[in-house]
């Protein structure tokens, strides 16, 4: 082969190289890769539709990270026990409703874990932000303009978090960059916000919750201070969609994905 | 050493000075820009921002430009409070305004300067608030809906009591 001839191959192939290098670096978030890793680790029980409850659902539910379903929103939602501590609020009814007029439902599961898949999105290929958002019948007093994991704002309290800032509610997380968890009091949500398990088996878990707060999973955000999640109940979730423009809803299918087993608060 | 190494040392040391004493001079100058009135963003255009722009996973955030501060958003360092608690404050208001007019400063004092004018419509704010312009909020105002009469009228001088009527029909359609 020509000497010119071989040039050419090389700064072909080197275009290639380069290329490929450019391409597969776009993907390439360095703000949710550093939350991945500094997520912490997963559940004794794994994937499951309660696990890693109170972090940012969506940083690995996308295109992104690649795990399934992809989620078009997702969160935690907590009561809090009398002595401060986190549990998992189940059987809530979270509802968003988008700027395109459409309506969503999902339910939260024995984590307090809700979300609604892309795949559940009808109509249209995603939710059109800005979303307003109630829990339980109690409307979120801003709007959400693009963040699909509730935890990416509504952060738990954890060691890491207090160091750099000391007026972090170590209780709630709360702090001047966040609203810290979600947190609702099971009394107060109204007969029609209950979903997936009866009014009064809720009542009763509120009960027996607390010491499951309190000896539930440590370790929420790298802290462990606060927040017991509880454990993976056989029920659970999944989210249900009214339809746009006054086309006909659907009601929530209560543990349809639901996949978790054994374990349970404590 | 060679004259002209000489030379060379001299001018890079005159260069360093020259930097050192220009950047001293910025930092010691008193904050000041010419913007619309301060008095009307305060008292009708901030809460509008605040909550149509100053959420938490958008403007209200540490790591992102234009920062705006407000009581259900991102709260002012300096002043102790977390998000959700009390009012907006004073200094939080006075932090959002800067914030906005500092963007383009001599766009927006080209603006200030022909009230009334179209200069506003090339701002950066009113570009990407109306998705002129690319923004990962994507469009948040229509041309001369509510929200855009009420920044684009403080932005531009206009009478006090039209501002103050879009802001307010601007924050009755907000949750």
């Amino acid at each position: 082969m020509p000497s010119h001839d071989r040039w050419m191959l090389r700064l072909l192939l080197s275009g290639a190289c380069l290329s490929v290098v450019a391409l597969s670096s776009c993907r390439y978030d360095p703000v949710i890769a550093e939350r991945i890793r500094k997520a912490p680790p997963e559940d004794a029980e794994g994937p499951r539709p309660e696990h890693r409850a109170g972090q940012a659902c969506v940083d690995c539910h996308s295109t992104y990270e690649g795990a399934q379903p992809e989620l078009a929103i997702g969160g935690t939602v907590y009561w809090q026990t009398a002595k401060g501590y986190l549990n998992g609020a189940e059987g809530v009814f979270v509802t968003i409703n988008d700027s395109a007029g459409a309506t969503y439902k999902a339910c939260t599961n024995k984590s307090g874990n809700f979300f609604i898949a892309k795949s559940d999105i009808q109509g249209i290929d995603d939710l059109a932000f800005p979303l307003t958002v109630s829990v339980g019948g109690i409307k979120m007093s801003s709007l959400i303009g693009r963040e699909r994991s509730c935890a990416g704002c509504h952060k738990l309290a954890s060691v890491e978090r207090i160091d750099i800032d000391p007026r972090v509610d170590p209780a709630t997380g709360r702090s001047r960059d966040s609203a810290g968890a979600i947190i609702i009091d099971p009394e107060f949500v109204p007969k029609l916000e209950r979903c997936g398990v009866p009014s009064d088996a809720s009542a009763s878990s509120s009960s027996s919750g607390g010491a499951g707060g309190a000896g539930g999973t440590a370790g929420q955000g790298g802290s462990g201070m606060m927040a017991g999640t509880g454990g993976s109940g056989p029920s659970s979730a999944m989210a249900s969609t009214t339809g746009q423009g006054g086309a006909a809803a659907t009601t929530a299918s209560a543990g349809g994905m639901a996949a978790g087993s054994g374990g349970g608060n404590p | 050493m060679t004259p002209a190494s000489k030379c060379v040392g001299v001018l890079a040391i005159a260069a360093v000075g020259g930097l050192a004493t220009s950047c001293k001079q910025e930092l010691s100058d008193p904050l000041s820009v010419t913007c619309a009135s301060r008095e009307i963003y305060v008292t009708h255009v901030s809460e509008v921002m605040e909550r149509r722009c100053g959420t938490l996973d958008c403007h209200g955030s540490d790591f992102r430009p234009m920062r705006l501060l407000g009581r259900d958003g991102l709260r002012h360092p300096l002043e102790g409070k977390r998000t959700g608690e009390g009012v907006t404050t004073d200094g939080e208001k006075s932090a959002n305004y800067y914030a906005i007019c500092a963007i383009e400063p001599e766009k927006v004092a080209k603006v200030v300067s022909d009230p009334g004018g179209n200069a506003v419509n090339g701002l950066l704010l009113v570009r990407k608030g109306r998705g002129q312009e690319g923004h990962k909020g994507g469009k948040v105002f229509d041309p001369w809906d509510d929200a855009d009469r009420c920044v684009v009228g403080w932005l531009r001088g206009d009478a006090e009591e039209n501002v103050e009527k879009a802001c307010k029909a601007a924050l009755a359609r907000l949750p």
